[in-house]
């Protein structure tokens, strides 16, 4: 058979619609453009401690220096380098977005299973939780999570996963409701399949692109929020760089002129929420043909 | 006994919109090797039938009365647990659609695989060897067992869900409409192929179409069905030779035949009933060109007529 391509993974199923004829759109720029943004990012942070020019928390010059040969970002009111502490801040931004995605999903995912495939009952209750859950504003409750268990990147994940719990719950919940009406289901029930297998292997099978794509934009949501949080003081506690903290002190210098405290983490929060939406834009619009007829 | 033996089953599905009596005191029997077909309108409950033995009626539908008797058991009374051993393993199913009836993250292989080892303690290898050989028997070349469902045909398919209904050599194979969706040629092919699978595994089929040349071609017994309701059945070469109820004689009468030059084509006027207010006496007066005052009074009784025949008509007596 002419073009045959063996698909055995998910990397070769991507690889397929990207070769695809009709995935040949703008949407797989996004998604090139959103990954290439992001290894730079995080090999940037794999890396921190070898190109970092600086010890992020101890003086490497005078205060308040503008961006020179020597201090490319210009030094903070204590002397510090900001181009190495935006460097090292990329490690919180994405230990806490990663993890809480993470908790989020493995929290809101099996609910999620669940509450569709059963139906009835389960689903009512486990809908009203989550819907409960997702009537707070989501950084208010962040805010009262983190501020009840105190700082530390743990506890930061926890509060910002529990915001996003009722994300995934929806997501999944939907695209199972949606699975379990497929004819492949009743076909492998007809062929004696059990409900587990027939969760696992018929419908959680298929939700995982959609699962790929929320946690994708997910990420970025976490990274915003956590900016938030520590923007806020509910953070990380100094002298740890953090883009978010920076920022609120960067923000009390801004006045007497010093743009480029506030200046390069912000853009670097930027850079990391646009690399992963655009990602998780670009994977959605491949992924999902019935967007993309749009 | 028979190996199927179907009594006054009522299916009805609950609806917001009503009660609709899908499938209402339907009877028949299946002996081994046999097939049945089962033929009728898009609505008439034909497809109800089949899931029903299965026991795999989509809600809001019911099984609210009668009995199916698969070797002398009552699958009504079955739990759960008991029937998922009997799918699949004793009664197999292929569906109307093959594009959409394997799971597109599965390889062919896996689908086949997998099935056999549900029910039978065999090594991974040994059902590899298995899959290969159904495979080839399938006309499929064993080359391609590792193959996703979006690479092969419509044809193809529909091929490898037989092939996974009869995974198991069951007894009953139930075939929904199996060739709806294909094209006249790929129609011809898949017959002929169940036609030698059946022989060769040795199973009954219940054969559920609306394309009365397939039953003519496989079903030693047919069943006619309007509304929900049996209008006939009788073996199949009286029915095609002589069929007794209007109903069925439309039917053949629609269908195009090369042979029979000097008749028309002709349509039945008129749509199905509404099922949720069905018409008063018989389901098919308010189209029949026979119909009489009585028949939209009383509802006919299955007559039965000879050994083979039952219709459900006042034009032969009752």
């Amino acid at each position: 058979m002419a073009g045959k391509i063996q698909v055995r993974s998910l990397s070769g199923f991507l690889a397929r619609r990207l070769i695809g004829k009709g995935a040949r759109g703008i949407e797989v720029y996004l998604a090139i453009t959103g990954a290439v943004l992001l290894v730079v990012v995080i090999s940037m942070t794999l890396l921190s401690p070898y190109i970092a020019p600086y010890n992020p928390i101890i003086e490497a010059g005078p205060a308040l220096q503008p961006p020179s040969s020597q201090f490319p970002m210009g030094t903070d009111h204590l002397g510090r380098d900001v181009y190495s502490r935006v460097i090292y801040g990329s490690i919180v931004a994405l230990e806490v977005s990663l993890i809480s995605s993470l908790l989020s999903s493995l929290v809101g995912t099996p609910f999620g299973l669940l509450s569709g495939f059963l139906g009835g009952k389960t689903d009512r209750l486990f809908s009203i939780i989550m819907d409960s859950i997702y009537a707070f504003p989501g950084l208010i409750l962040a805010i009262a999570i983190a501020a009840m268990m105190g700082p530390g990147v743990i506890n930061m994940s926890i509060a910002i996963a529990v915001v996003y719990i009722p994300t995934y719950f929806r997501m999944i919940r939907g695209q199972v409701l949606s699975i379990k009406e497929e004819l492949y289901v009743d076909a492998a029930r007809a062929l004696g399949a059990r409900n587990s297998t027939i969760l696992f292997r018929y419908i959680f099978a298929n939700v995982i692109p959609s699962l790929v794509v929320v946690l994708s934009l997910n990420i970025a949501d976490a990274i915003l929020t956590e900016a938030g949080l520590s923007y806020l003081g509910l953070g990380i506690p100094p002298p740890t760089p953090d883009w978010g903290f920076d920022l609120s002190k960067g923000k009390s210098f801004l006045p007497g002129g010093y743009w480029w405290m506030i200046t390069f983490p912000g853009l670097m929060i930027v850079i990391v929420v646009l690399g992963f939406s655009l990602l998780g834009e670009g994977l959605n619009q491949i992924l999902n043909p019935r967007l993309r007829e749009r | 006994m028979e190996l199927l033996e179907v009594k006054d089953l009522k299916v009805y599905y609950y609806s917001d919109a009503g009660l609709v009596k899908a499938v209402d005191d339907v009877g028949f029997t299946l002996g081994k090797k046999q097939t049945l077909g089962i033929v009728g309108e898009s609505g008439s409950g034909k497809s109800t039938l089949g899931f029903s033995i299965m026991r795999l009626v989509p809600a809001p539908g019911r099984i609210v009365g009668g009995s199916i008797f698969f070797d002398q058991e009552n699958l009504l009374l079955k739990s759960e647990d008991e029937m998922r051993k009997i799918r699949g393993r004793r009664i197999g199913m292929v569906f109307q659609d093959p594009m959409t009836s394997l799971n597109p993250l599965m390889r062919i292989g896996d689908h086949l695989v997998e099935t056999i080892m549900r029910h039978q303690t065999a090594t991974k290898e040994q059902a590899m060897k298995r899959a290969e050989a159904l495979l080839e028997r399938l006309g499929i070349s064993k080359t391609r067992i590792d193959d996703y469902p979006h690479q092969f045909s419509g044809g193809m398919r529909q091929r490898i869900m037989i092939g996974l209904a009869l995974a198991l050599n069951p007894d009953i194979v139930i075939a929904d409409e199996p060739t709806t969706s294909l094209d006249v040629i790929v129609e011809a092919q898949i017959v002929e192929l169940m036609r030698q699978l059946k022989r060769d595994f040795e199973s009954s089929m219940v054969l559920i179409t609306h394309n009365m040349g397939i039953v003519a071609e496989l079903a030693d017994t047919v069943v006619v069905m309007y509304a929900g309701k049996m209008m006939e059945i009788s073996d199949s070469v009286s029915l095609y030779e002589n069929p007794l109820h209007p109903y069925t004689k439309a039917l053949l009468r629609s269908i195009p035949n090369i042979r029979l030059t000097s008749q028309e084509l002709t349509f039945i006027p008129g749509l199905p009933p509404d099922l949720i207010n069905p018409p008063k006496g018989c389901r098919f007066q308010p189209r029949c060109k026979y119909a009489m005052p009585r028949c939209a009074e009383e509802e006919p009784p299955l007559i039965k007529l000879e050994t083979t025949r039952r219709v459900a008509c006042f034009l032969h007596g009752g």
